[in-house]
């Protein structure tokens, strides 16, 4: 079987604009107001790639480490500060925490995957580190997002507890692990049931994106596992990390649960 | 009598309106200092402070004449034994919440859990051995009160820092802790209790008691 690259032309990308459409009509007939947001996010999410398209081009073609490493630290930045804007309140600023937290899960799958998984050569590739690294971090990121939340809210729900356990003398970590490895559950929980239902309920991104660009389904089958199983052990690290490294910050030198905490 | 805590001119900024806990006072062996004040005056707040738990914004703390940044969070909160108003206990059975204080990674070598002593407290706080084997989520707040209670008790340590322990507690079975409290106290030397609680009947029992009002 021919499995062959189907181009999309300019003429055919216009027709996605129908799909834009439809979105608006929706947005529309219920007064949504996302119309605005939704025209907005269109052009951005298209300017956004075609010049991710030009960017990716010109790295692949120079392929050198001084340009990929700097690159995949700025996407880890944007990951870091992404997965902590959202959390309001917390002790101290989280972002620096997360950037380590994320870095440190990213390059430890990522190296393993393509030194070890996908071997190219050179072993540096661009072509391969910065869609793999891509990847991991976005799920790391939500990952870290989800635990970080759920340990802020577990900590605040349960001072009582926290405060009694300190009391009868607990170290901070022994006061709140129970809470830690719900915060931990939370963030791996998407990644677990991804796993479970791949290919079942859906064909991924990835997977999907090869197949559409020529792959042969049981090559692309192999990739998409990888990816997988390298996604659940990035959140893993990252939200272990994370976690790991953010819970001194809920106590004060006095092994005492943090002003801020009970402010929340 | 050996002074066992001073504390001296602590103060906290509440957040709401411009008030400001002050207090200062000290206890020594075999004595009960209540606490007194109307509701939002700081009580519990001061209980919190003498717990560490909370920072006080100025002052200063002693247990046995050493100031509390010279003594280890985890040392102090162990011979000043904190009970909040609402009881706490923890996922398993009314057992493993005895036992829990002895299973932490800095329980003290010295210290062991007592059966004898558990099932002692018990009785006198009107309880049976029947609960043990109990899930300590279906106690009632009364029990969960004496559980606490009874939990700290075994942890042996020198203050306790009582926040209400009667609240939740019928008439019967608050004179039975307070027994069990007077008992304690003057069971051993180097003992103390700062007590919180809005009846008086808490209070008369004890014989050296001095007041605090805040």
């Amino acid at each position: 079987m021919d499995y062959s690259y189907i181009q999309i032309s300019n003429t055919q990308l216009i027709f996605s604009v129908i799909l834009v459409l439809i979105t608006g009509g929706i947005a529309t007939l219920l007064k949504l107001g996302l119309l605005k947001s939704l025209l907005w996010g269109t052009i951005r999410a298209f300017l956004q790639l075609t010049i991710i398209g030009y960017a990716l081009t010109f790295i692949f073609a120079v392929n050198k480490l001084y340009i990929i490493i700097p690159i995949l630290l700025l996407q880890c930045y944007i990951a870091a500060r992404e997965s902590t804007r959202r959390i309001h309140k917390a002790p101290d600023n989280p972002m620096l925490l997360s950037f380590l937290a994320l870095t440190a899960s990213t390059f430890i799958v990522g190296l393993i995957v393509v030194m070890l998984i996908i071997s190219p050569q050179p072993l540096y590739s661009a072509q391969v580190m910065i869609p793999i690294f891509g990847m991991i971090l976005g799920n790391s990121m939500n990952g870290i997002a989800l635990s970080l939340d759920r340990m802020l809210a577990e900590i605040n729900g349960h001072i009582d507890q926290v405060e009694q356990l300190l009391c009868l003398g607990a170290s901070p970590w022994e006061a709140i692990k129970t809470d830690m490895q719900t915060a931990v559950k939370a963030g791996m929980t998407p990644t677990i049931n991804a796993l479970m239902v791949v290919g079942l309920v859906s064909l991924p991104g990835m997977m999907t994106g090869q197949i559409l660009a020529g792959m042969n389904p049981h090559s692309a089958v192999r990739y998409q596992f990888v990816v997988m199983v390298m996604m659940t052990a990035a959140v893993a690290i990252g939200c272990l990390l994370m976690v790991g490294l953010y819970y001194k910050k809920i106590f004060t030198d006095d092994m005492a649960i943090v002003e801020q905490m009970r402010k929340n | 009598m050996q002074l066992l805590m001073e504390f001296k001119d602590l103060t906290r900024r509440f957040e709401r309106d411009d008030y400001f806990l002050q207090a200062s006072g000290s206890l020594s062996e075999n004595e009960t200092l209540a606490v007194r004040g109307p509701s939002g005056s700081g009580k519990s707040t001061l209980l919190k402070i003498l717990a560490r738990l909370l920072a006080p914004d100025t002052g200063n703390m002693f247990y046995k004449g050493e100031a509390y940044r010279q003594i280890p969070p985890q040392k102090w909160r162990r011979e000043i034994q904190y009970l909040s108003q609402k009881p706490v206990v923890f996922a398993g059975s009314v057992q493993d919440n005895l036992r829990l204080p002895f299973n932490l990674n800095c329980s003290p070598p010295q210290i062991n859990y007592s059966q004898d002593q558990a099932s002692s407290y018990l009785e006198a706080v009107g309880l049976s051995t029947a609960i043990l084997p109990q899930s300590a989520s279906t106690l009632s707040g009364g029990e969960a009160a004496r559980i606490a209670l009874i939990r700290s008790l075994l942890v042996q340590p020198n203050i306790l820092l009582l926040d209400e322990p009667t609240a939740y507690l019928d008439d019967s079975s608050a004179g039975q802790v307070i027994n069990l409290l007077k008992t304690w106290l003057v069971e051993k030397d180097q003992r103390a209790l700062v007590i919180v609680s809005h009846k008086q009947e808490d209070i008369k029992g004890f014989n050296q008691v001095k007041f605090l009002d805040l």
